[in-house]
């Protein structure tokens, strides 16, 4: 027996291994349409067009922006897209790279428009309606910078801390709201202009409910460490809708926690397109500017 | 005339207490007649005719009959038959001793076999399936250690979670509905190694028996499952040590008498130890886990007798302090961090019960039950250190009482009383990292479980016999009182001695779930009772099935068919993050589910060759409101098709050959079908949005795998027995998908690949005993 065993146990320790992965065929979902939009400062809407795509297609980037090759077979220029509403019913105007915009139009608050999109090139249509809600304002702005730091290593590291005082009024119902900031120029000196197309690389946003609002004037503090001394922020409050709302923090939710990436289930984002993706949305943002001094 | 009215008055006395003194009691156990220990669920009948009793949890038989004299035959699988005649003309205790057999005796071990499946197919305990440990330690394992979790996926209606892992799905049900008792103790967390390994050392344990519907009343608490450990007792004649060296892990078991044929112990004792043997050679593996299991017993005269076992064990990961691994050379001293992380979470169980005998049809046993599981997270970093611990903690008061009125009837009762305490998520932390960490307050939640039963089991005929029970169970949380009534009912019908049909229902209660998304077993996964708003689990099962002995080749076949309809079972919403969440209340919802199912199991459970088929032809389904879109969905673990086939070949008495085959359909997921492009909320940019299917529309493959297992034994006979157990985990090397990636291929672009998780795992362990 002693042979035996002698004979096995080289065996058994080089034979060790691992199964190479199997490939696995999964149908991907129908291309459909996806629509974004936005109010121009109450004086118009702004909508764009783009389709989905197969979830095996890595995105192109030229640095951080999209491949415009990419992005032509993305966006959409041969639609048609109706606006209707209590006040108007107009077919928005092709401006080329999927962007359709109606100008000159005031949208009233609290009432429903409807968007309707054709696509005569792939035969795809969506209808999407939102209400306009009414605009947040804000009460007051201010900011201050705080410095925390670490002691290691008898060397002590400092950052800064930008944090952002803001109170609006609640308005009547439930409500939620974002707040976005964005730095417009850093060191007195102003910041390029995002291209449209970047990737990812969002600017900070906050989401807030008033269902837990005990008093009728919403207090926070936020806090940035991407804002420095001398750095002019716009900061951006607007009123959104619920579906909105879960669908941003659906984002953050998902992509918050490695757990939540190894473990949860995978998260199916809500839209108000109907047959299609994306959001219609029309809200106005109230805006301030301020120079962190 | 006086003379004649005595006599008249006697002849009635005589006569009366005739009529009642014609019925005597033969009571005792059925044990080993080597080691003294209880056989548990052996059979007892009167021959001819074969009416009788099987013995309970402790070995007790009761046989109430008319003064006569009769032929009692006891029968369990792996003993020699044991006939003997009984005069009965009074009340009578009889202890029996049953003789293991050894292969070398076939037609023994087919005549024990024989009488233990005709027997079986007269009971009217459907779903369940009986294990013993010394059956079980051929079957082929990872790491040449049999691991009873591993070997309960094998069986029918039970499936696994990921591959690899300790996780069991019963019918359709979800982990958390598993109600696993180590000797009475409810035992939480039964998993090493994040699920790789079980907590249930083999050498500790006795038998066990999964139990899938039909539930008799005396178990509740959970919806799909009772799978019940039975410790060793001790022998009770003589000392005895046994264990194994493995490549991952060793044990050691001593048991023996304390008091010879009166009081015996048992101690166990099992630990990983690559953390000591890879630290030799500096090669640091901060991780073991360890196991001790504990069980003594003695006898207070003939009707009393006490039973003590307790289980303890943890897994712990420990990193070193990381100050003396930077570079030597570095006087900067950058590298000293201070650092470190480590978890230890386990389990701690005792139970004390004490068997009484009020006469000798009326049996009772009553347990003081104590549990823990807990775990505590700790890490440290230069000045700052962090603490993260939960735990449940039970107290347990539990009594049943068997009352066996006759052969023919058998009522039982009892009731049992669970004091919970639930301590989530304590949270300390010390330095600079208290600003940005909130230390928690220790939170003490109690919730009290209260349940009582009657259970009455009736020969109503000769080929009809019925269980009928109510269980009544409650708990009590804060600002809520849940109260319901569970009834259950089985029946077996006897067309002959080799066939009958069974057919069973039960409604179980469960109120308490696991605060997890996900089978793997983490350091954070935790108890939590119901509350108000979180309603207890319940679920409906009817069963029926058909079983058949097949006398001549030794086996018997059971065909059975289920379905279960749930209620308020919890799943958690989408991208729901429950670690150290306090507010998980908020990331539940409620809905409901069905499965249905269709079983067989041919078993043979003696002789040179033995094993068994087990195949699974199961659909498990959920609705909730508020996921999929509301749409019905199949649960992850939806396994149509679940095969598996399981051979022991004694080739001779000192070579062993078995091999486990099994073909699972794959778990389900819900794989990302799309993606769009959309203007991130400030519109400064673009950003990728996933799409994906609907949940758990896409299976991932099915996987085929083969086990197999040489055991060398020394010669047998002698004193000292010893094992070289050589197995081979995945032995074809086969895939076992456990998930699905999106890989990049230069060629093809991206594809979806599946990688598994084990592939080709030899081992080899030296068991010995003596």
């Amino acid at each position: 027996m002693k042979k035996y065993i002698i004979l096995l146990l080289p065996i058994i320790f080089l034979s060790a291994c691992i199964p190479d992965p199997v490939e696995i065929e999964i149908p991907q979902a129908e291309t459909r349409l996806v629509l974004a939009s936005q109010l121009l400062f109450n004086q118009g809407v702004l909508v764009q067009v783009s389709k989905s795509f197969n979830a095996l297609t890595e995105t192109p980037t030229n640095g951080d922006t999209v491949e415009q090759d990419f992005l032509d077979l993305l966006l959409v220029d041969s639609a048609r897209v109706v606006l209707e509403g209590p006040n108007i019913q107009d077919t928005l105007l092709n401006l080329e790279q999927g962007f359709y915009l109606n100008l000159g139009t005031e949208l009233l608050e609290n009432e429903i428009y409807r968007l309707s999109v054709f696509d005569s090139a792939t035969g795809l249509s969506v209808f999407a309606q939102t209400e306009v809600l009414e605009r947040a304002e804000f009460n007051s702005v201010a900011y201050r910078f705080r410095e925390q730091s670490i002691d290691f290593q008898d060397t002590v590291f400092k950052d800064t801390s930008f944090d952002l005082f803001i109170s609006f009024d609640d308005l009547e119902g439930d409500n939620y709201y974002m707040l976005n900031l964005y730095r417009i120029s850093q060191d007195g000196s102003p910041q390029p202009a995002e291209n449209l197309f970047t990737l990812n690389q969002g600017q900070p946003t906050f989401t807030f409910t008033d269902a837990l609002l005990s008093g009728e004037t919403f207090f926070d503090t936020l806090s940035y460490s991407g804002i420095g001394f001398g750095d002019t922020v716009g900061v951006a409050l607007s009123h959104i809708s619920k579906e909105y709302y879960e669908f941003l923090n659906a984002r953050q939710r998902s992509g918050s926690s490695i757990f939540a990436a190894l473990l949860g289930e995978p998260v199916n984002y809500p839209s108000n397109v109907e047959g299609g993706y994306g959001f219609f949305n029309l809200y106005f943002p109230s805006t301030e500017v301020i120079v962190a001094e | 005339m006086k003379t004649r009215l005595h006599s008249l008055l006697l002849l009635l006395l005589w006569s009366s207490s005739g009529l009642w003194a014609q019925n005597f009691t033969i009571s005792g156990h059925v044990q080993d007649a080597e080691s003294g220990e209880a056989l548990l669920g052996s059979a007892v009948m009167v021959l001819p005719g074969k009416k009788g009793v099987y013995t309970n949890n402790y070995g007790f038989f009761s046989l109430t009959l008319p003064k006569g004299k009769y032929q009692l035959l006891s029968s369990f699988i792996g003993y020699e038959t044991d006939t003997q005649t009984v005069i009965l003309d009074q009340n009578r205790p009889l202890e029996i001793k049953l003789k293991a057999v050894g292969t070398q005796v076939e037609e023994v071990v087919i005549s024990a076999a024989k009488e233990a499946y005709a027997n079986e197919v007269k009971s009217p305990q459907m779903s369940s399936i009986n294990l013993q440990m010394k059956n079980l330690k051929l079957v082929p394992t990872i790491g040449g250690e049999v691991d009873i979790m591993k070997v309960i996926q094998l069986l029918p209606g039970v499936t696994k979670g990921g591959e690899g892992t300790t996780s069991i799905l019963v019918r359709g049900g979800d982990p958390d509905q598993n109600l696993i008792l180590l000797d009475e103790a409810v035992v939480y967390n039964v998993s090493h190694l994040f699920g790789f390994f079980s907590v249930f050392n083999p050498d500790a344990l006795k038998d066990l028996t999964i139990i899938k519907g039909g539930f008799p009343g005396q178990y509740g608490g959970r919806l799909s499952s009772v799978l019940d450990i039975n410790m060793n007792e001790g022998n009770l004649k003589s000392y005895h040590v046994k264990g194994g060296i493995g490549l991952l892990s060793s044990r050691l078991t001593v048991e023996g008498p304390i008091v010879k044929e009166k009081a015996s112990f048992s101690l166990s004792g099992r630990r990983t130890y690559i953390d000591q043997v890879l630290g030799l050679i500096n090669v640091p593996v901060p991780y073991y886990f360890y196991d001790v299991n504990a069980k003594a017993n003695v006898k207070l005269g003939d009707k009393d007798r006490i039973f003590w076992s307790a289980y303890l064990g943890d897994d712990v990961l420990y990193t070193p302090d990381l100050e003396d691994q930077g570079d030597p050379n570095d006087t900067s001293g950058v590298g000293d961090l201070n650092a470190g992380f480590g978890f230890r979470l386990g389990n701690l169980t005792s139970t004390l019960r004490w068997n009484h005998l009020f006469s000798e049809r009326l049996f009772s046993n009553t347990s003081l039950i104590f549990n823990r599981f807990k775990y505590d997270i700790t890490g440290n970093v230069l000045n700052n250190s962090i603490f993260i611990g939960s735990s449940v903690l039970d107290l347990s008061l539990k009594s049943d009482f068997g009352f066996y009125r006759n052969p023919e009837q058998t009522i039982r009762f009892g009731g049992q009383y669970i004091r919970h305490r639930f301590r989530p998520n304590v949270i300390s932390a010390q330095g600079d990292i208290s600003q940005i960490i909130e230390n928690s307050e220790v939170n003490n939640i109690f919730a009290d479980e209260i349940a009582i039963y009657g259970q009455y089991d009736w020969q109503m005929t000769e080929n009809l016999k019925i269980a009928g029970g109510l269980r009544i169970s409650g708990a009590v949380v804060p600002k809520r009182v849940y109260a319901s009534p569970e009834p259950r009912f089985s029946a077996v019908y006897t067309l002959d001695d080799k066939n009958s049909f069974k057919a069973g229902y039960a409604l179980m209660r469960q109120y308490l779930h696991l605060v997890s998304s996900s089978t793997v077993a983490l350091p954070t996964d935790l108890w939590y009772p119901v509350t108000a708003d979180v309603k207890p689990q319940t679920a409906h099962q009817v069963a029926a099935s058909y079983t058949h002995h097949f006398e001549k080749i030794n086996s018997l076949l059971t065909v059975e068919s289920y379905y279960k309809w749930m209620y308020n079972l919890t799943e958690y919403r989408e991208g729901a993050n429950l670690i150290l969440n306090n507010n998980f209340e908020s990331e539940l919802l409620q809905g409901d589910g069905r499965s249905y199912g269709f079983e067989l199991l041919l078993k043979r459970d003696e002789g040179r060759i033995n094993g068994w088929i087990g195949y699974t032809l199961s659909f498990s389904q959920r609705f909730f409101e508020e996921l999929n879109e509301g749409k019905p969905f199949w649960a992850k673990y939806d396994r149509r098709h679940d095969l598996s086939v399981v051979t022991i070949w004694k080739a001779t008495d000192q070579i062993s050959i078995s091999a486990v085959y099994t073909y699972l359909s794959g778990a389900r997921f819900t794989p990302q079908v799309g993606q769009y492009l959309t203007p991130n909320p400030s519109l400064t940019g673009v950003e990728t949005i996933p799409i994906f299917a609907e949940r758990n529309s896409t299976r991932l493959t099915a996987a085929n795998r083969v086990d197999l297992n040489l055991v060398f034994a020394n010669k047998p006979r002698k004193k000292f027995r010893s094992e070289w157990h050589f197995s081979c985990y995945n032995l074809l090397n086969s895939p076992t998908p456990i998930r699905v990636n999106l890989t990049f291929d230069p060629e093809r672009g991206y594809v979806y690949e599946q990688p598994s998780f084990l592939g080709r795992l030899p081992s080899i362990a030296w068991n010995f005993e003596f």
